[in-house]
């Protein structure tokens, strides 16, 4: 007695060649670069308290971080070695920068001055 | 305008609710501010949300490694305001940090230094307290 077919599934050869035509152009999905969690830290201990702002994750609304004068945090590897070469904190840098390139970094900054203080109430 | 200490903040320190010191003391807050979007007044204002939020570009940074001099000298590390962006700014101001801007007195207005008003250009702004006898501030 012949088998009944109809409810076998039918091989991909048998696929026609339009539908075929359509699965080879699928949009492709892109995914958003995400910062790397996993990034190398370094600890540094803090000369000068800091403010500043960062973007966790790209899309994303900012995030402040306040690093207190005297206190040691991990950071990443890279605002690490810019904290140390701008003489922010202290700590040991990944690799050893040029005078040209610590001048560049340092290029950036802007000093309200030493006589900032010495306000004398009276 | 020319620095100046706000006087209910003065009101503080006389009356032992502002402990400067370099541990176990209060927390100390700097902001760097707008002077057109706040007209300062040293008599009447006596907490931080007197300054509107607008003023307050940069900041607040938490200051550290607090020390007391002779003579009523307070002292503390540098601050730095790091990739700073926004309107000029013309002063800094400093407050004792409770819990809120309800509750955290200003202390300390500075509008007269070098580098003041600075053009914030998305680099760093770093304030170098005076090395001198009177550092920050002599109360």
């Amino acid at each position: 007695m012949a088998k009944k077919r109809s409810g076998l599934r039918e091989p991909s050869y048998f696929i026609r060649k339009e539908e075929k035509a359509r699965q080879a152009i699928e949009p492709v999905v892109f995914t958003p670069v995400v910062r790397d969690p996993l990034k190398p830290q370094t600890k540094i201990k803090m000369l000068t308290s800091v403010h500043g702002r960062f973007q966790p994750v790209r899309g994303q609304p900012q995030q402040r971080y306040d690093l207190v004068a005297g206190k040691s945090y991990w950071v990443d590897q890279e605002k690490a070695d810019e904290f140390i070469v701008k003489g922010y904190a202290e700590g040991i840098l990944s690799r050893a920068y040029s005078d040209d390139e610590v001048a560049a970094i340092r290029a950036t900054i802007q000093v309200i001055g030493a006589s900032v203080g010495g306000i004398t109430h009276g | 305008m020319a620095n100046g200490f706000y006087q209910l903040g003065m009101q503080q320190w006389a009356e032992g609710s502002i402990n400067w010191k370099a541990a176990g003391g209060d927390t100390f807050r700097c902001i760097l501010g707008d002077a057109a979007d706040y007209s300062v007044d040293l008599v009447t204002h006596d907490f931080l949300a007197d300054v509107a939020a607008g003023a307050r570009e940069e900041g607040p940074v938490t200051l550290g490694s607090y020390a007391t001099l002779t003579d009523g000298v307070i002292d503390a590390a540098d601050i730095t305001f790091t990739t700073a962006a926004g309107d000029p700014c013309e002063f800094l101001l400093i407050y004792k940090f409770v819990t809120g801007d309800a509750d955290s007195n200003l202390l300390i207005y500075i509008d007269t230094a070098t580098g003041l008003p600075v053009t914030l250009n998305g680099g760093d702004v770093t304030v170098q307290w005076d090395s001198g006898s009177n550092r920050i501030a002599k109360i």
